[in-house]
């Protein structure tokens, strides 16, 4: 499947790839790198081949917030930000898993922000599930942790998209599936995970 | 004359009443002429604005607020009929004047959520969509009573052509993920009026092209685990009101064409071993010794070359070689062996011929030793230094070698950079989201996430894979949950609506 891209927002077309090389409207590549869980400068990223891949797989990842971002029908209250965007290795770290496909910008996770500043557990899923019926990806996983000190239920939205070219041609897998303190809890299904 | 009801009966007749009064000129002036209106979502009800008898609040979009920021905005009071008067297009522009009683807003939205909104209680809320522009051709002026919060995701440019003055009451902290870059073309000074604290986990480097200055008016402390090196191309100085101590474990060197030691009341060149002189030195003193000390006929030294002066003990020695230029030879018994001696004061003139000089010089061998003046020196030693006290003083008291020890065992470094307690992945006690992010890797969690807990970092059920509890849950495949949106109609006018839970 050949995805249609933005002419405007194309990164092939982009000519030097920065922390501001638009993706879409009102969305740059720094929107990935400053993730709260993540912050990255992008100067890490030396060849500016690395950098155009990681900006084409970005742009995968912009046009799946423009669908969430643009339907103030439904999540008119609620704001979607990159909380893991591109992974920098640690000092010493060895590149593997989820962490290599994050540093290659083909993973990036999402939360759904409420109005409080908080995690909306209720819209995380109803966005999951539309991201799942109205687009394309490779998969999407739904992640629950209990992570936070005090023991707090935390949700994410993982969206992984497939590895694509120059031409942006790339087969899209459509999978979906439920982690909870990164342990798979259903294969091919979203599950809702709840405090109690 | 023809006009479009020329025909309005055949017409009604083949397509039926209905779609005839919804194109076309209205039969009865209540229609509209254009179609749109009533909404399909107003089929089979009022025809009046459900924002009017407060079936429907017209919001802005505002999205969510960001994480620890929270946007304050509380709910709208539903609207009561009549008091709120409502414009709405075609498109679906709003512009409500709501009195209703508690509710008191005017708004201004365009169909895409963008707007001005001036809430019931004070509040004014300004959205956009896509960009937001604002110029202003004169001064402009923003006093906030309460706090805020600004989030920007994308980059932020701050052009100011004058100056740029921020003064805070409080904390100025700045957290930066990358690197922190100031250009400054004029000075660059920084008053601190407390202690002032810099840490550097990598390398530190100052380059200086005019003259560096460092003036402290208490003390200053360097320690230096590695190596330290001062490369000086001028001239150095080490000027002190007081003293100046220099100590090397295993060695110091100091080196040059014209080297000077000079101590105004006192100097000590000590060594177990060495060399003190050289070829053109001069040497004045008041004692000459052994390594023995003080001690007649034991203090195991050995003198080579002529000497000039008097000697208050004259050891005996049978032969004198080249004490020819020796003109008193006061206190010796026996002058026989002083060849060419002038004058012998208490003995008798010398008569040795020149040819009884042993070939090879004075004979090595001492053949008698005898203390001809009873005491051999008056003086007194305040501490002479045999090899013993020259080891003891190298190892005690105020010039002793210094044990140098900088950070031990790394604690100080350790403290610092967190790289090895956290295997490689982390540098620095790392927040939870960045404990989250790490944690995709399952090297990652089998390596760290026990050291995490115990640290109380991440909770205590992060081992757990059960989820406390479930609740809804949807297959892969797609479903109409969140229905369709038809071509060609607003949102609004969507068939299907979204499934209340």
């Amino acid at each position: 499947m050949m995805i249609l891209v933005d002419p405007v927002f194309n990164p092939n077309f982009a000519g030097q790839i920065s922390s501001a090389t638009k993706l879409g409207p009102g969305i740059t590549i720094a929107k990935f790198l400053g993730a709260y869980g993540d912050r990255t400068p992008f100067d890490f990223v030396g060849d500016e081949t690395t950098r155009l891949s990681i900006a084409r797989q970005l742009y995968l990842q912009s046009e799946m917030m423009q669908v969430i971002n643009n339907n103030i029908e439904l999540f008119n209250d609620v704001r979607l930000i990159v909380s893991e965007g591109i992974y920098r290795a640690g000092p010493t770290e060895t590149l593997s898993g989820d962490c290599e496909k994050k540093n290659k910008g083909q993973l990036i996770y999402y939360q759904v922000i409420n109005q409080e500043g908080t995690i909306d557990f209720e819209k995380t899923f109803e966005i999951a599930e539309y991201w799942k019926d109205y687009t394309t990806y490779e998969k999407i996983i739904l992640d629950y942790d209990t992570y936070n000190p005090d023991g707090s239920l935390t949700a994410q939205i993982g969206v992984e998209m497939p590895v694509v070219g120059e031409t942006f041609d790339a087969n899209f897998s459509n999978n979906v599936e439920t982690v909870y303190n990164n342990v798979l809890q259903s294969a091919n299904e979203l599950v809702e995970i709840k405090e109690s | 004359m023809t006009t479009k009801k020329d025909n309005f009966l055949q017409r009604t007749q083949k397509l039926g009443t209905g779609l005839e009064e919804t194109i076309g000129i209205p039969e009865d002036g209540f229609q509209d002429p254009t179609g749109e209106f009533p909404k399909r979502d107003y089929n089979f009800g009022s025809g009046l604005n459900k924002a009017a008898r407060g079936t429907k609040i017209n919001k802005l979009y505002t999205g969510g607020g960001d994480i620890g920021v929270s946007l304050n905005i509380e709910d709208q009071r539903p609207s009561e009929f009549p008091f709120n008067q409502v414009d709405e297009t075609t498109s679906g522009h709003v512009v409500e004047y709501d009195d209703t009683p508690g509710g008191e807003r005017i708004l201004i939205r365009h169909r895409t959520g963008a707007g001005v909104e001036m809430r019931a209680d004070g509040s004014v809320l300004v959205s956009s969509t896509n960009n937001k522009i604002e110029v202003t051709g004169g001064d402009q002026t923003v006093i906030v009573e309460g706090a805020g919060n600004l989030v920007y995701k994308g980059n932020l440019n701050l052009v100011v052509s004058g100056d740029y003055n921020v003064d805070v009451g409080g904390n100025y902290n700045v957290n930066v993920a990358g690197s922190h870059i100031m250009g400054i073309r004029d000075n660059h000074r920084t008053f601190v009026s407390n202690n002032s604290e810099y840490v550097t986990k990598g390398t530190k480097s100052t380059k200086t092209i005019g003259k560096h200055s460092d003036i402290m008016l208490s003390d200053n402390n360097q320690f230096v685990k590695g190596t330290q090196k001062n490369w000086v191309q001028g001239e150095v100085e080490f000027n002190s009101e007081k003293g100046i101590l220099m100590t090397g474990k295993e060695s110091v060197a100091v080196t040059s064409k014209a080297t000077n030691v000079t101590g105004s009341e006192k100097l000590s060149v000590l060594g177990t071993a060495g060399d003190i002189g050289g070829k053109s030195i001069n040497f004045t003193g008041k004692v000459y010794q052994g390594n023995a000390g003080p001690k007649p006929y034991a203090s195991d030294a050995a003198f080579f070359g002529s000497f000039f002066g008097q000697s208050t003990s004259a050891m005996f020695s049978r032969f004198a070689w080249k004490a020819e230029k020796s003109k008193f030879a006061e206190l010796s018994d026996v002058a026989n062996a002083a060849f060419k001696a002038n004058t012998a004061a208490t003995g008798a003139a010398a008569s040795v011929s020149e040819t009884d000089i042993p070939t090879g010089g004075a004979p090595e061998t001492i053949n008698q030793q005898q203390d001809l003046a009873g005491a051999p020196w008056s003086g007194t030693f305040e501490e002479w230094p045999v090899p013993e006290v020259v080891t003891a003083l190298a190892n005690n008291g105020e010039f002793a070698i210094r044990d140098v020890v900088i950070d031990e065992g790394d604690k100080l470094k350790d403290i610092l950079d967190l790289t090895d307690d956290y295997n490689g992945i982390f540098n620095k006690h790392p927040s939870t989201q960045e404990i989250r992010s790490a944690m995709r890797s399952s090297g990652n969690r089998s390596s760290l996430l026990g050291k995490l807990m115990s640290e109380e970092r991440v909770g205590d059920k992060s081992f757990t894979s059960t989820p406390p509890a479930i609740g809804r849950t949807v297959g892969k495949e797609p479903t109409s949950r969140f229905g369709y949106t038809p071509i060609g109609n607003a949102i609004e006018n969507r068939g299907k609506r979204f499934t209340p839970k």
